[in-house]
């Protein structure tokens, strides 16, 4: 097709082995555009939202982007849709790297995975030819050995998303990973796949993406990459230092969460696991996905020491949660556990989150030594890279931690020390000192998550404009705008990184021209809202529990900082939230709502 | 009171320090001269917009963890205890 979209996807039925090529179903495309939002509601049309994420009733969606594999900028990304077995949500992750254009120059826009294999199996696509292949001999390998042992028997100029024994094992935080570093990371798809026993898809193309109005288009790529350029962030703020540079800042604010909140969110030494230091003493160089003009990867090195490794990242939220949020300033150790993650599979944020969690569940006295099968106190890095480890291996108490911080802490009678929100652990900012963040992991569709509507833009780097992050004003209908137009950036297949630095006016300009539509902006980023609205039906169809945060964001004030004295002042903002969605007062869409939206 | 700069504001072109220490000017516009006239350029063309009524489009200037925009602008009085932090614009997530 002439459309951006291949007009083509897979449906692999796991458990009879079929293999069906089957026309994308344009008019839930033009509506949901691709990626996240066709992914999605290809999903909902087709599942029960009350099947068990690890069933053969949860299908596997991975979808791209009509701009996935054109030359618009860092349109490398697809997304990986099924309800998530850690938040029983609608779980979406979005990954970039080079596995999404490839799908396409393939000859595919998708691929829908239902029920479960008997043994274990990857799926083959070289162009036409698609087959599941047996994968006995590579069950139980890492991300690193799998995506090798897949090069050799394919080629390797194949591409290769897949997942490791934690996935297989049902860790609940358990990503996929493509091209070995990158991941569609969050809510535990890699543990969906592992329960079909879908080991990996590998893939390459000799296609092309081809748009409806290539002139137009080309123009409209020309301006968002010089705007992108003349940015300081995207033209050169991320490429020389990566996402880490924000631990600096966010703790200037005082909303680095230390010792899992515990103690406040002011780190003394966040400079020695900042993006600066990282910079200085660990990079080799940078590395950047399909088409992506930022390049915000990096590829990094501990020379020597006890943590000793090499590998990609950490980002930002990983430095974080295995840094301050474990009290730990050992930048080694950090990115030592990170690069488990990677070559195992699985969630940083949500690792870290759940090792800071036991390490006060120990100090409480809830968990011991005898629990643990070592001391695991705050600020001890050697503790937290083993931890982390273990539960890479799915070992000991390792299997508990694999269960993330919630399930583990209501274990030992205390869920409320779990900093997630629907089970899902929080990242990287403290909502007491960052009030819009906190609305936002409230009421994120996946659960605790930053990346459905970054209020840290405007709040911390004062990104369209700055707003005040101590107030709650305004804040509800600036997330709303986040959210929606968010929903339409990974929807499109572009990276939500592009937005530091180009709006609506772009995404919507390289959609319309790619489609061939000539709908508003307006009308484009009702597509936005219209995924929002798909998702939080789902969500509540599945009865997910009510949008909140935990209590110690709502009841224990900041010890010190800038926001000293505050809490979250959630209820002050969710009224206002759910009016300006059109929701009830209860937080669910209307029918006249999602009359509006044309969701069925 | 303390400054500290970030990012490539450490750069041995802007002002090649992580942290320094001064007596406290009176204001933030004044801090913001004694700065510029310390490094030059290219770090005296980030401090100010053009008309100096606000920080350059490029800085982040914070006040013991509060940007300079929610105190009082460049008029904000500074204090011996204060901390100064001066970041580049920058984004990640
Ligand atoms: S900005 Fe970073 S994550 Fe996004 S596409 Fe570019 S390199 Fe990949």
């Amino acid at each position: 097709m002439n459309n951006g979209y291949i007009g083509r996807i897979l449906r692999i039925n796991l458990k009879n082995g079929t293999i069906r090529k089957e026309p994308l179903n344009d008019a839930n495309a033009s509506q949901y555009v691709g990626a996240r939002g066709l992914g999605t509601k290809y999903f909902c049309d087709e599942c029960d939202p009350a099947c068990d994420p690890l069933g053969p009733g949860n299908n596997l969606v991975i979808m791209t982007g009509p701009l996935t594999g054109t030359a618009a900028p860092s349109s490398g990304r697809y997304n990986a849709v099924a309800k998530s077995p850690l938040t029983g949500t609608i779980g979406a992750a979005n990954s970039g790297g080079h596995f999404g254009p490839e799908l396409k120059f393939a000859g595919y826009d998708g691929i829908i995975f239902e029920d479960i294999s008997e043994k274990p199996v990857y799926l083959y696509i070289n162009d036409d030819e698609v087959e599941l292949r047996d994968a006995s001999h590579l069950w139980g390998r890492d991300v690193f050995d799998t995506t090798e042992a897949l090069y050799e028997e394919c080629g390797s100029n194949f591409r290769v998303a897949c997942i490791s024994a934690a996935g297989e094992n049902g860790v609940l935080f358990a990503g996929i990973m493509n091209d070995k570093h990158r991941a569609a990371g969050r809510g535990g798809m890699g543990a969906v796949m592992g329960s079909k026993k879908l080991k990996a898809i590998a893939v390459k193309g000799t296609g092309s993406v081809k748009v409806a109005r290539p002139e137009a288009f080309f123009n409209e790529i020309v301006e968002a990459r010089d705007s992108l350029r003349a940015h300081p962030v995207t033209g050169a703020g991320l490429s020389a230092y990566g996402t880490m540079i924000l631990v600096n800042i966010v703790n200037g604010v005082g909303g680095l969460p230390v010792n899992n909140g515990s103690e406040g969110s002011l780190f003394p030494n966040a400079d020695e696991i900042s993006g600066e230091t990282l910079t200085a003493r660990h990079l080799i160089r940078n590395k950047g996905c399909f088409g992506c003009p930022i390049g915000c990867g990096r590829l990094t090195e501990i020379k020597a020491g006890a943590f000793k490794s090499k590998g990609e990242g950490p980002e930002y939220e990983a430095g974080w949660s295995f840094g301050a949020d474990c009290g730990i300033d050992d930048l080694g150790a950090v990115c030592n556990a990170n690069f488990l993650c990677n070559q195992y599979g699985i969630d940083p944020i949500t690792m870290g989150a759940t090792v800071a969690c036991a390490m006060e569940l120990y100090k409480i006295g809830a968990i011991t030594e005898e629990d643990v099968g070592f001391p695991l106190h705050f600020g001890d890095a050697a503790a937290m890279v083993r931890a982390t480890e273990m539960t890479c291996k799915g070992e000991g108490f390792g299997k508990i931690m694999g269960l993330g911080s919630y399930r583990m802490a209501e274990k030992y009678g205390h869920p409320e020390l779990s900093m997630s929100v629907k089970k899902q652990e929080m990242p990287a900012y403290d909502g007491r000192a960052i009030q819009g963040i906190g609305l936002e992991y409230a009421t994120s569709n996946r659960g605790g998550c930053h990346v459905r509507g970054y209020m840290i833009s405007p709040e911390v780097l004062g990104i369209p404009q700055a707003m005040d992050p101590l107030t709650t004003e305004n804040k509800p209908a600036m997330l709303k705008v986040f959210q929606d137009l968010t929903a339409l950036c990974d929807a499109s297949g572009i990276c939500l990184f592009t937005t530091f630095g180009i709006g609506l006016k772009e995404i919507a300009g390289m959609y319309r021209e790619a489609v061939g539509s000539d709908e508003s902006d307006e009308e484009i980023l009702l597509k936005g809202e219209r995924i929002w609205n798909l998702e939080k039906r789902f969500n509540i169809a599945a009865g997910v529990e009510k949008d909140t945060l935990p209590p110690r964001l709502l009841r224990e004030t900041l010890p010190s900082g800038p926001a000293k004295g505050r809490v979250n002042e959630l209820y002050t903002m969710l009224a206002e939230y759910y009016a300006a969605r059109g929701w009830t007062k209860d937080g669910i869409p209307t029918d006249n709502k999602l009359e509006e939206l044309g969701i069925k | 009171m303390t400054i500290r700069f970030f990012a490539y504001y450490r750069d041995p072109e802007y002002t090649g320090r992580k942290e320094m220490t001064m007596a406290a000017p009176h204001t933030v516009r004044d801090l913001g001269d004694a700065l510029c006239s310390q490094f030059g350029s290219p770090f005296a063309e980030e401090f100010f917009n053009s008309g100096r009524t606000a920080p350059g489009d490029r800085i982040i200037i914070m006040i013991n963890g509060r940007r300079v925009e929610f105190l009082d602008g460049l008029d904000t009085l500074l204090r011996e205890s204060d901390v100064v932090q001066l970041f580049p614009v920058v984004a990640g997530g």
